[in-house]
């Protein structure tokens, strides 16, 4: 048998430097090749992510879907942004630490307390608001919503995750890559603040 | 508009409202008219934003294009399985309706078998060597290259289990709350600036960095089972599995508020690290402690993700 042949045999797998390269070679790879990375997500992380979810949240299969595909979203904003330029793991890791926060802001909403201007508590005390209403109210939703997607990143992600999301400012430094949740309450407020101006 | 309100109107939007802190907020949005109409604008913000979505066109294009080819090929390899399933029962229906010799030919093959299996005097050519010779060498190396084929899946399946059981180490890593001095409400003596510090990174879950400030802290104080212990989090935090273990290991024998907690992250320490037969036993202890509801469930599905004895 051939020497090098013996060698591979040998060999109990590849060493753990060899598996560090892969990782760092990994979001390289990213950087020239983002389908290929992708697809590879979508085929091997992704039904690890979905199996994993729903034995341990009970969340259906659509909005698990909705969330692997907002982490793999969050995941891309923060590599185009150089927010994430080192991985611990592997991507799929670090979309699973995505995930987590995703879903445990998903689970959360099942305890949202009813407030003044809540709109479930509007159409309960209104009754059905008039088509004239709803189309004022999609116009003046469309109108925000244009300046909100006019502030670009990290305005629009911090806006949506916050008010979407509803994701507390800590899950959000923690999937976005900020230092602290003070950090995004700082950056919120200034978002905010662009948006009263006239 | 005052912090107080602010944290309370962003615990709204977030859902982590306790039923005090949400009678409290009423209260304001009752009695106060700039709390209210700030409440109200921030609401009408969530509205226009749900009907946004994360991301820009560039990123939504591509992952469209993506889950295009993914679903292609999906549907193509299911056509291919298919088809190759097909093929197979065709061949096996083949196989077993083919039609059999007819009786005169089996009379004729028995008489033949006959005459063939006598004995022949086996004649032995150098050419007939050298056939010989090479169609063991064949053999040797189909078997050798079988046995390769073997070891490369075995080890395929060693490296997704890992790979697979890391991923479980991370999702089931719990932050363990500061309890020490060093929190945001504690007060700080002059000399444990650098304790403070490596508290205040493990706050911010700047494991790495959280690490390394503790390993300091350690070397004026080695004997500080809190520091140990918290430097061991902030290790397993960052990935660093052996070293996490190895602190994690001597904790969980030391008499103490975190000798059971140190049982449940030595499990993940050494899951990480490759150790399946130690963490198991690890996550096992933890069970039978006393003061085990923290980590109770997490630590039994680690247990169903491990890989049986």
């Amino acid at each position: 048998m051939p020497a090098s042949r013996r060698n591979t045999i040998q060999n109990g797998g590849p060493s753990v430097d060899k598996i560090m390269d892969e990782k760092r070679d990994e979001l390289q790879e990213f950087q020239q090749n983002p389908n290929r990375v992708l697809t590879r997500l979508y085929a091997n992380c992704r039904p690890k992510f979905l199996g994993w979810a729903k034995e341990n949240y009970r969340i259906g299969a659509h909005d698990l879907a909705d969330i692997f595909q907002n982490a793999v979203v969050i995941m891309m904003l923060n590599i185009e942004s150089g927010r994430l330029t080192n991985l611990a793991g592997t991507l799929c890791t670090y979309i699973f630490g995505i995930g987590k926060n995703l879903m445990q802001a998903f689970i959360r909403k099942q305890k949202r307390i009813e407030m003044p201007g809540d709109v479930k508590m509007l159409q309960s005390d209104e009754g059905d608001p008039g088509i004239e209403t709803q189309m004022i109210e999609e116009q003046d939703n469309e109108s925000l919503w244009a300046k909100v997607d006019a502030l670009g990143e990290p305005c629009r992600s911090i806006l949506i995750l916050t008010y979407k999301e509803n994701m507390t400012s800590q899950e959000i430094a923690d999937v976005l890559g900020y230092a602290s949740a003070e950090v995004v309450r700082q950056l919120r407020k200034r978002c905010i603040d662009k948006m009263r101006k006239p | 508009m005052n912090t107080r309100t602010e944290q309370l109107i962003e615990a709204w939007f977030a859902n982590t409202l306790s039923e005090n802190e949400a009678s409290e907020l009423r209260q304001l949005l009752a009695t106060d008219p700039e709390v209210a109409a700030e409440f109200a604008w921030q609401q009408s913000l969530a509205r226009a934003v749900r009907t946004g979505k994360l991301g820009n066109d560039s990123i939504h294009n591509r992952l469209n294009e993506v889950e295009r080819r993914f679903r292609f090929r999906q549907l193509t390899f299911r056509i291919l399985a298919i088809a190759a399933a097909v093929s197979m029962l065709v061949v096996a229906i083949w196989f077993f309706n083919r039609p059999g010799p007819a009786p005169d030919e089996v009379a004729d093959i028995s008489q033949r078998d006959t005459l063939e299996t006598k004995p022949q005097p086996v004649v032995t050519t150098p050419q007939d060597s050298a056939l010989l010779q090479k169609e063991a060498l064949e053999r040797e190396k189909q078997a050798a290259e079988k046995e390769l084929q073997r070891q490369k899946a075995e080890q395929q399946r060693l490296r997704k289990l890992r790979d697979s059981l890391k991923i479980e180490v991370v999702a089931n890593f719990q932050h363990f709350m500061n309890d020490s001095e060093f929190n945001a409400a504690g007060g700080v003596e002059e000399g444990k600036k650098m304790a403070k510090e490596a508290f205040i990174l493990y706050d911010d879950k700047k494991y790495p960095q959280a690490a390394t400030a503790f390993k300091s802290v350690l070397q004026n104080d080695p004997a500080n089972n809190q520091y140990q212990f918290f430097y061991a989090i902030s290790l397993l935090g960052a990935q660093q599995y052996p070293a996490a273990a190895s602190i994690l290991q001597s904790l969980t024998k030391q008499e103490g508020d975190y000798q059971t907690p140190s049982k449940y992250y030595l499990g993940l320490a050494l899951t990480g690290a490759g150790k399946y037969k130690e963490a198991r036993q690890a996550f096992q202890d933890y069970l039978k402690a006393p003061n085990n509801r923290q980590f109770n469930s997490l630590t039994k599905t680690m247990l169903s993700k491990l890989p049986a004895e």
